[in-house]
């Protein structure tokens, strides 16, 4: 396999979307080194976005839009337009 | 929807305001955290997510029920920084082609290095923190909505479409080329220390 391919199924790879001959292939690329530590450093970088911590919403916020809320009266419900057609 | 969330918003659009607060209960954690994200700026995103919540309040009475309640709301808040960004039109570019590839097709050697297994390579280390967000803030705005939400929130690529309305391929391919950048900033900083 090309690295140049072998870099488009990176993804793929790591979201379990390749079918099975493709991914058995790419995991034969795996033993390249070159490959390999791409494929690592590639694979980490998605973990560190999955463990990125969610951040509370500030009380006070929460509490600002309730009470924007309360005052703030609801639209009326947006009509489907019809496109009228030229006979 | 699950039932519950489901009579929240038939009451919401009868004008109950307890209910709607229920459903900001329900959904404002990961709504904050993807303005948090996109904007990488605290009083921004506050200010995004009382915007998305007060349009979504006067809106839904217009909600018919064809997407998930919480794709529906992903959508208004994903809206409110693009039109922002698209008025201020903030005009950054930022090379998406990171040179992996060498004239000969083979990776680039300087981009081999295994840092992988480091033990710095942890969000306990504020410094690799500090800069994976700040390189999901270089992100172009259409690559770093589709990473924040698939990667950072945990979507799957078919949700991230339908909140976005583009291709699957285009989700997968955007997607793609983020985690490239990201990796490649994160490759940066392991080979200045």
């Amino acid at each position: 396999m090309e690295h140049k391919i072998f870099l488009r199924l990176l993804s793929d790879f790591i979201d379990d979307e390749l079918d099975f001959d493709l991914s058995d292939e790419f995991e034969r690329e795996l033993e390249d080194d070159l490959c390999c530590c791409f494929f690592n450093t590639f694979k980490k970088t998605v973990e560190l976005c999955h463990q990125i911590e969610m951040q509370e919403v500030p009380e006070i916020l929460h509490y600002r839009i309730i009470r924007t809320i309360e005052t703030t009266p609801q639209k009326k419900p947006a009509l489907k337009t019809v496109k009228r057609i030229k006979k | 929807m699950g039932i519950t969330e489901q009579i929240l918003v038939e009451k919401s659009q009868n004008g109950d305001t307890r209910a709607f607060e229920q459903l900001i209960k329900m959904h404002e954690v990961k709504i904050y955290n993807l303005l948090l994200n996109m904007t990488g700026n605290k009083t921004a995103a506050e200010d995004f997510l009382q915007e998305t919540f007060l349009n979504a309040w006067q809106k839904i009475k217009s909600f018919r029920g064809n997407s998930e309640f919480s794709t529906w709301l992903y959508r208004i808040a994903v809206n409110a920084v693009l039109m922002k960004r698209r008025k201020k039109k903030v005009l950054r570019t930022v090379s998406m082609d990171a040179p992996i590839i060498t004239t000969k097709g083979e990776i680039n050697r300087d981009f081999a290095d295994d840092w992988s297994k480091s033990p710095t390579a942890t969000l306990e280390n504020t410094e690799l923190k500090n800069k994976l967000n700040k390189a999901i803030e270089l992100l172009p705005e259409k690559y770093k909505t589709v990473l924040i939400l698939h990667d950072v929130e945990n979507m799957n690529s078919e949700e991230v479409q339908k909140i976005l309305k583009i291709s699957l391929p285009s989700v997968k391919s955007r997607l793609h080329r983020a985690r490239l950048f990201l990796r490649e900033k994160l490759s940066g900083y392991f080979r200045g220390h």
